[in-house]
């Protein structure tokens, strides 16, 4: 009877051997719907370079994600508590450098030819603690973008800094500028949209009614950040914007309740004059697509400043974190994927229409080799970044910095809070959290 | 002995307990279980990157806070601005919709039910429409009145009436089946005994159907104000709080500290004097409300 259990046990232990010799390092890669290649649904084109990747490795199986842009970071922080989270994830600097900063991830290890390859800027934004904790994937620049066809329209043409050496411009020549669309009576037609619905793209707010007037959102102190938004510069600078947020024409009306998609399609739609957001399809502008018609006529500039500061441009990034997932065979594979993924999916980069590059060994996107003698797409490529200003994205509380931004906001515009009353109330909130974050 | 007992009853009743098995089960995992994690991290500092104990502070944070009290006032206001007014709109419609022929019945229960099995962003869509600044039947009401445009969402004043219209409208449905559901089954006996001793609609229906319906007034008083304390996807939908916490209920304010900034211990800690506030109307209703009902 002995000796008829001992068979199938013995069997057991050799068929498990077995098992964990073919066994394969099995990791999980999350990303968002942001390649979008010609012909291919989101996903898709991240599971081909997969494919390619497993053939390489057979030892390793890679199970993709595609997170939705509503919802997905709610997903990684609720798996990072729970520890399941991914062993891959993609997404935003300023949104991964949280992850980064608390020690969630592991950090790269760059030969000195990939240190070179980096440009420095990539490179600063995503060392942590000392250590690349993130590896950048591309980068794009936010500037101001105006619809010359309003401004002809309106009679402001001429106001527009379009002659100008890198197109610079103060907040009093912007202010001009909105002022006389809002006179000029076009139909439906307003100056800017302040949108305070979603926090999404509060850092244009920010730079433009802040940022442009010299005022700093964080100083960094023994290695800990603290809020200084409610500087005397700060309160000057949203004053301005409050004053003409309240001049008819001047702003769309309604603003604690736009988001960022109303800014879009009052862009798209042709009733705004300038818009602050992402360069949403320029190129596809250029190209006179569904998305803005052809006699748009965009121009870029970067985002105004009161005289004697600076102008500004948002520098906004990509890239890779590897999650510290207590299993070195994983952490190893994770990286060497990420290191393949740059090197050999060329068409994610190239399917981000409005990124470049931030190694100097890859190539230019092609929709702007197209475009290469258009001034505009010139100016983006080389003017624009060059005013790439620190607008605090590396703060681990920057999400939250947002979000209280757009809620002091509507108490600013519903007038329940003066200008200074609202950044006491918004450094108060953010450093509450910073110190929280320090504490632990 | 006592254990002894027990055991003996469990012996003695198993096969009643294998038929409760596949409810008190998943109902242990996946309702027990949450509502006891979420009791221990309300006394926890539960962030991405700490869990402690640290006591009452969550709470003691809680109470100090001065959103979170305007969201206590603001959903109160929905409690107040939108369950009344549900059970007696949807008692006027039934009562008169008994009335009606059946076929012509049917069909208006029918719209009328349709809001609650409809998408709720659906829902959400249209009435952003309707409110909207330029093109909204809203104000092209109020242009056609002589007023000008209103930012009915954005406006401090008409922000949070805006949103109780639209809970009321969609909180309609289920009421009506009930109370028609329930007026049927009132004896017409008691009705035509009223008539002869002259008794019109009005009294018939202040003295016979609202008395003789309130066990139906009592399950949806609880079923809403528990709903409507909840509400959460109509003010992320519509408003997103604001304008300046002016929207921003409970449910809406948890969420918030939990996914917006990672304070999930006191997430956790308001989910629980939501869960207390909630069952404490809830026993008070039935202790006024409840009253045996014999036809």
């Amino acid at each position: 009877m002995k000796k008829l259990l001992l068979i199938p046990l013995i069997c057991l232990l050799v068929f498990s051997f077995t098992i964990t010799g073919l066994a394969k390092v099995n990791l999980v890669y999350w990303t968002y719907p942001s390649c979008k290649v010609e012909g291919l649904l989101p996903g898709e084109y991240e599971q081909i370079v997969i494919d390619q990747f497993e053939k390489e490795y057979p030892e390793v199986k890679i199970e993709l994600q595609v997170l939705p842009y509503d919802g997905g970071i709610k997903k990684v922080e609720l798996s990072i508590l729970s520890q399941t989270s991914p062993d891959i994830l993609i997404d935003n600097t300023f949104r991964m450098g949280k992850f980064a900063d608390a020690g969630l991830l592991v950090p790269f290890e760059l030969t000195e030819d990939e240190r070179n390859d980096f440009f420095p800027f990539a490179i600063e934004a995503c060392t942590f603690n000392n250590e690349m904790g993130l590896w950048p994937t591309a980068v794009s620049a936010q500037g101001m973008t105006v619809s010359k066809r309003i401004a002809k329209e309106a009679g402001a043409l001429d106001l527009l800094p379009l002659d100008r050496p890198d197109r610079t411009w103060t907040t009093e020549e912007y202010g001009a500028f909105l002022r006389k669309v809002a006179s000029a009576g076009l139909p439906e037609v307003r100056g800017y949209i302040l949108w305070l619905g979603d926090a999404n793209g509060m850092q244009t707010h920010i730079m433009l009614m802040l940022q442009a007037f010299g005022a700093e959102p964080f100083i960094k102190e023994d290695g800990k950040y603290r809020c200084i938004i409610n500087s005397p510069e700060a309160i000057e600078g949203l004053e301005y914007f409050l004053e003409l947020y309240n001049t008819p024409g001047c702003f769309m009306e309604g603003a604690e309740n736009l988001s960022c998609f109303d800014n879009s399609n009052y862009f798209n739609l042709g009733t705004i004059a300038t818009s602050g957001a992402s360069i949403p399809g320029i190129l596809k502008g250029l190209e006179g697509t569904d998305q803005i018609s052809a006699d748009y006529d965009l121009a870029l500039f970067p985002f105004p400043s009161k005289k004697g500061v600076s102008n500004g441009a948002l520098l906004s990034m990509t890239a890779f974190g590897v999650f510290d997932n207590d299993d070195q065979e994983k952490v190893k594979y994770a990286q060497m994927f990420v290191r393949y993924f740059v090197k050999n999916a060329k068409d994610f980069l190239h399917s981000q229409a409005d990124s470049s590059p931030v190694m100097k060994s890859s190539e230019i996107p092609e929709v702007y080799q197209k475009y290469k003698d258009n001034p505009e797409v010139q100016y983006y490529l080389n003017v624009l970044p060059k005013f790439g200003k620190d607008y605090g994205t590396m703060c681990p509380v920057y999400q939250q910095y947002k979000e209280a931004f757009r809620v002091v906001m509507q108490g600013a515009v519903t007038g329940e809070l003066t200008a200074k009353e609202a950044l006491d109330e918004m450094a108060r909130k953010v450093n509450k959290l910073l110190d929280e974050y320090y504490e632990e | 002995m006592k254990k002894n007992n027990l055991i003996t009853q469990i012996k003695k009743n198993k096969v009643c307990y294998l038929f409760l098995a596949p409810y008190t089960i998943p109902f242990t995992i996946f309702l027990c279980y949450p509502i006891f994690q979420a009791v221990r991290y309300s006394f926890y500092r539960f962030t991405i990157k700490s869990f402690r104990f640290i006591g009452f502070k969550n709470f003691i944070d809680i109470f100090s806070d001065p959103i979170f009290r305007k969201a206590i006032v603001t959903t109160c206001w929905f409690v107040i601005g939108s369950v009344p007014f549900i059970i007696f709109i949807a008692i006027l419609i039934s009562a008169l919709l008994i009335k009606v022929n059946s076929k012509l019945r049917t069909l208006a229960m029918g719209i009328i039910y349709l809001p609650a099995v409809t998408s709720i962003i659906t829902i959400a869509l249209t009435w952003k429409w309707l409110y909207n600044y330029r093109n909204g039947i809203f104000n092209y009401i109020m242009g056609l009145l002589g007023y000008s445009n209103i930012n009915w969402l954005s406006n401090k004043h008409t922000a949070l009436p805006s949103l109780i219209l639209i809970l009321i409208y969609i909180s309609l449905g289920v009421p009506v089946i009930l109370y028609i559901s329930a007026m049927t089954n009132i004896p017409k006996s008691l009705y035509d005994a009223a008539k002869i001793d002259g008794a019109n609609e009005w009294q018939l229906l202040w003295n016979i159907t609202i008395p003789l319906i309130r066990p139906t007034t009592l399950y949806l008083l609880i079923i809403e104000t528990i709903g409507t304390f909840q509400t959460f996807i109509i003010v992320y939908l519509m408003t997103g709080g604001g304008p300046y916490y002016r929207t921003t209920t409970l449910s809406y304010l948890l969420i918030d500290e939990a996914f917006g900034y990672g304070h999930y211990g006191v997430a956790s800690s308001m989910g629980i004097i939501l869960m207390i506030v909630i069952s404490s109307l809830t026993i008070m209703q039935f202790k006024f409300f409840s009253k045996d009902v014999e036809y």
